[in-house]
């Protein structure tokens, strides 16, 4: 199934993918909206509560679960900023505030995925 | 993790699992297995520790598999099996490739999987499977099992079925009744999937031998065998009906 262009979501989230995996099924894409907005604030919740005990092995594994929902979703400045947070080895300071960016970043990025996502609902229901 | 009884294993139709403890990424390996004509979608599992479990319950041709999983890891999960379905890892991560290799499997695809790429893995699968099958059909007409002190040889087409009698199993050929020390699983493992099928918990039976099914009971040379509820899906797909 085809969706018009003007449904198309000017903000982070990208739908495409789901939509060339849906097999024109709009069930299917709205199963997988339904996941991520149970998910996602859950593990954006998750990272935060690690960085601030300072649980980095924690934080590494929340950023790889959020990794596959922007992954889906195209969310490619994400997906950059998720690697670096996997990546970080926080024994600096300048280490640790970096990360805190990132952990920042991700989680306005993702509110904003989810604010989009309750819209996009909406287009396939 | 969601089961479906065992069915279609012909040896066209590849039976899958998807291991993964990511709810959507399994969504969109399922929503691809279910377009694909030649795999059978078994189970979801959302750890390796229930995928352990569907492996020793039924069949399976084909894993999908998740790398970063909570308590045992893709790896560990390849690296524990005794008896190996063909693998292909599914992560988001490119580093695992070489540990990969190692352990020898299908395919590795990266997440997010398109549907072209996905299909390139299961061709490379079918692939595989089908030199598997013509080898196991070239080197395997027989299998030697130990009954009263000797090893005698028993060829897979003269047995007409075998059934489970506490701690031994008795094959059933035309003029023989062997008994064997061994279990129902073990003895499965050593004969050719395309032409033995479990029918009950203590029955294996070969396909070709059976002469008619009647609700739960199969007919083999007037003797009748009971079929198992769960099993009886399974055989009745296997079989050439109209």
């Amino acid at each position: 199934m085809a969706y018009p262009d003007v449904f198309k979501s000017p903000g982070v989230v990208d739908l495409a993918y789901l939509e060339s995996s849906s097999f024109g099924r709009s069930d299917f894409i709205l199963q997988a909206i339904d996941v991520l907005l149970d998910q996602l604030p859950e593990q954006v919740a998750d990272l935060n509560q690690a960085f601030l005990k300072g649980d980095y092995a924690l934080v590494r594994l929340s950023a790889h679960k959020i990794k596959s929902a922007a992954g889906l979703l195209g969310i490619e400045p994400l997906r950059e900023t998720l690697r670096q947070i996997e990546a970080v080895e926080p024994q600096t300071v300048q280490s640790t505030k970096q990360l805190e960016a990132c952990v920042h970043d991700v989680t306005r990025i993702c509110v904003q995925a989810v604010t989009e996502l309750q819209a996009e609902r909406y287009r396939y229901t | 993790m969601f089961y479906t009884p065992a069915c279609k294993h012909t040896g066209v139709v590849m039976r899958c699992i998807i291991v993964d403890d990511d709810e959507l990424s399994r969504l969109v390996i399922e929503n691809f297995i279910t377009q694909h004509n030649a795999l059978e979608l078994v189970g979801s599992c959302a750890s390796a520790v229930e995928a352990a479990n569907l492996l020793n319950q039924s069949p399976i041709d084909l894993v999908f598999l998740d790398i970063e999983m909570p308590v045992m890891s893709g790896m560990e999960f390849v690296r524990s099996l005794t008896k190996r379905p063909q693998i292909i890892l599914v992560t988001a991560k490119e580093e695992y490739a070489l540990e990969a290799f190692d352990v020898d499997v299908t395919d590795y695809l990266l997440k997010p999987v398109t549907y072209g790429r996905f299909l390139q893995a299961v061709q490379r699968a079918q692939r595989q499977a089908r030199v598997s099958a013509s080898t196991e059909h070239k080197n395997l007409s027989h299998v030697f099992v130990k009954s009263d002190g000797r090893l005698v040889k028993v060829e897979f087409d003269s047995i007409r079925w075998i059934e489970a009698q506490g701690d031994y199993v008795v094959i059933r050929t035309k003029d023989k009744r062997l008994i064997v020390h061994s279990t129902m699983k073990a003895i499965e493992e050593k004969l050719p999937s395309t032409l033995f099928a479990r029918v009950h918990r203590s029955y294996i039976v070969s396909i070709d031998q059976i002469d008619g099914i009647e609700d739960t009971t199969i007919l083999i040379d007037r003797e009748v065998i009971p079929i198992g509820s769960s099993y009886r899906d399974n055989l009745l797909q296997r079989l050439n009906t109209i």
